[in-house]
């Protein structure tokens, strides 16, 4: 009785010492590699952007330019499937883009996300981790790997 | 002047979930402090949310939150008046041990470094874009969720159809801050945390009889990467810790019911119960097991029939939600094909690289270290140790949620099912977590006699 007490309560101790020092060692290296910065309303959104276009306040800047144009026009945004990075920061200009209604279109397949809507007259196309076609004057610029274009300065060859 | 107004918000938040938990206990029942808010803060985030939803239908702008308000300081006043003052036990702190003390301070550092890197941390992609998002452009339209938003297939990638609580937890500390702030949105998260193991101590030490297996139960929580660092875990903003602090209350109220000895447990798990539906859209599989475990202690403990009333609010909620989306033309995501049997056989040869993924999943030591291995051993001394039917709730709460996710997978629609799972299953296997930590910890103290035989007296 003696020898399985003892037993039961080697195996558990040895068992947890395993995992906490496995745990610790990961956790340790995850948990303290941030510090506190963008303390804001855009707090995340500003850093996701921070991280892939190297500038500060994105998101305000963004909302600003969706707001010069009309809520009934629609933000088209052009991603790649091949780039992880570049679906998530279509979904968080999506995101931004509130109240105008989005279309998120894939250039490795060429389709929209979702094709069973039609959208209002687009007001600004956004172009994430994806050159602008040559036709399109330059927009505004979010480092090398976001540029919003509003409609007036797409020019049709 | 932000963090009082976050502060008032959390406030009343508890104020609307203590009136409602002595609401629901029977009035010579006493409860332990610490246990008490924990069950508040669960209580008053789903109540919260679903006020602001339901009052929503009727008013907008500045009317929502000062009738939510209302509500969440009159409801314990009125509980308060009807019932009389409440009635708590607090831990005699001269017989506690040092062993106790000690862990006791370890876990209270943890829960203070959960909260430090919480501020540090950002909100997860899906943080914002299936929880957050809801929030904002909720406070963004006077209180109220735009019915075109819903509607908008172009954010279909957000989840319109994932229920409330989050998002308008979040929407009410908006309603305080006068603004919309992704910083302060997080700080929900680690009340969360807290709130678990606070029940998680609670849960262990009365299924065990000894405090310090509770605290161990809590200090190992946060020694799971997946839980304290990883995606989807505590600091980041998403669904499914909550879920999980949600279900171990309900499963882990249901024990304490099987008890002859133990008042006002059944009522606690029939409202726990109710909203895990209202938090996340995987709570109703989670409420199906719980549901149908309830239903056994009922039948094998000799219940009366009427508890299995317990079961009907969470059938009004998942019926409500899914009326509503209908109601509002509400668009989902197509992560999952309809269910049926000519589906199923088109995809049942998915299942053997699904296991063999899962196995992966589960022997990934950065992610949960050796807590499936630990898990399947302590189920061999839990079972030899609670010969009764707590056994089989634990194991069957347990293991039947995993089972139909690891089945839903035969179902996605995903080009890359693999790609499907490899991004959720970690999420998934969260909402049973806190249930497998009680389980281990439950097989630790070396002297089994004691509680083995405490449901055999009766």
């Amino acid at each position: 009785m003696k020898i399985s007490r003892v037993a039961h309560i080697s195996f558990w101790s040895i068992a947890l010492a395993f995992f906490f020092c496995l745990s610790a060692l990961r956790i340790s290296r995850v948990a303290f590699k941030n510090s506190i910065h963008f303390i804001g309303p855009f707090h995340s959104t500003d850093s996701f952007f921070f991280f892939d276009t190297g500038r500060p306040n994105s998101s305000e800047r963004l909302i600003e330019l969706f707001g010069s144009i009309p809520a009934s026009e629609s933000v088209v945004i052009f991603t790649r499937s091949d780039e992880r990075r570049s679906s998530f920061i279509g979904m968080m200009v999506a995101y931004l883009a509130w109240p105008h209604p989005v279309e998120i279109i894939d250039v490795i397949d060429r389709s929209p996300a979702r094709a069973d809507h039609h959208l209002e007259t687009p007001g600004a196309y956004v172009f994430c981790r994806v050159n602008p076609p040559p036709s399109c004057r330059r927009g505004e610029r979010f480092g090398e790997t976001l540029e919003v274009v509003t409609a007036e300065k797409v020019a049709i060859k | 002047m932000s963090f009082f107004a976050v502060l008032g918000a959390i406030v009343t938040i508890l104020a609307a979930g203590f009136g409602a938990l002595q609401l629901v206990l029977p009035s010579r029942v006493r409860t332990g402090f610490a246990s008490a808010c924990a069950l508040s803060w669960l209580f008053g985030t789903c109540i919260v949310s679903a006020l602001i939803w339901v009052v929503g239908f009727v008013a907008r702008g500045a009317i929502v939150p000062t009738i939510v308000a209302l509500i969440c300081v009159a409801l314990p006043l009125v509980v308060c008046r009807i019932k009389g003052p409440p009635s708590f036990w607090w831990p005699d702190w001269r017989r506690l041990r040092a062993i106790d003390v000690v862990l006791a301070s370890i876990l209270a550092a943890q829960v203070v470094i959960i909260f430090y890197l919480s501020c540090v941390h950002t909100l997860g992609g899906d943080g914002i874009l299936n929880w957050e998002i809801k929030a904002r452009y909720a406070y963004e339209n006077a209180g109220v969720l735009p019915a075109t938003y819903l509607q908008d297939s172009g954010r279909a990638f957000s989840h319109p159809e994932y229920p409330l609580a989050i998002p308008y937890t979040e929407l009410w500390l908006y309603f305080w801050l006068g603004d919309s702030n992704q910083f302060w949105a997080k700080t929900i998260f680690p009340l969360f945390y807290l709130a678990g193991v606070i029940l998680l101590s609670s849960i262990i030490a009365q299924l065990t009889g000894k405090t310090w297996t509770g605290l161990v139960g809590s200090i190992l929580l946060f020694f799971i990467p997946q839980v304290s660092v990883g995606g989807g875990s505590v600091i980041v903003g998403y669904a499914d810790f909550p879920l999980s602090v949600f279900y171990l209350a309900t499963i882990g109220y249901l024990i304490r019911a099987c008890r002859p000895d133990v008042d006002g447990s059944f009522p606690v798990y029939g409202v726990c119960l109710a909203f895990l539906p209202w938090v996340k859209r995987e709570g109703i599989v989670l409420w199906v097991f719980a549901a149908l475990c309830g239903a056994l202690v009922i039948v094998l403990r000799k219940k009366s029939p009427k508890n299995l009333l317990a079961l009907l609010p969470g059938l009004s909620v998942i019926a409500g939600w899914k009326l509503y989306l209908l109601r509002m033309h509400a668009v989902s995501s197509f992560d999952f094909s309809p269910l049926s049997l000519s589906t199923l056989q088109c995809s049942i040869h998915r299942l053997g690289s699904i296991l063999s993924e899962l196995g992966s999943e589960l022997a990934a030591t950065d992610k949960w270290s050796f807590l499936w291995a630990l898990a399947v051993i302590a189920a061999a001394f839990f079972l030899r140790r609670y010969r009764d039917i707590r056994a089989s709730v634990v194991l069957a709460a347990v293991i039947g949620p995993i089972c139909v996710y690891v089945l839903s997978y035969t179902f996605s629609a995903w080009p890359n099912y693999i790609a499907h799972l490899q991004l959720s299953i970690s999420r998934l296997l969260m909402h049973v977590t806190p249930l497998v930590v009680l389980l281990i910890v439950a097989a630790l103290p070396p002297n089994s006699a004691q509680v083995s035989e405490a449901l055999s007296a009766d």
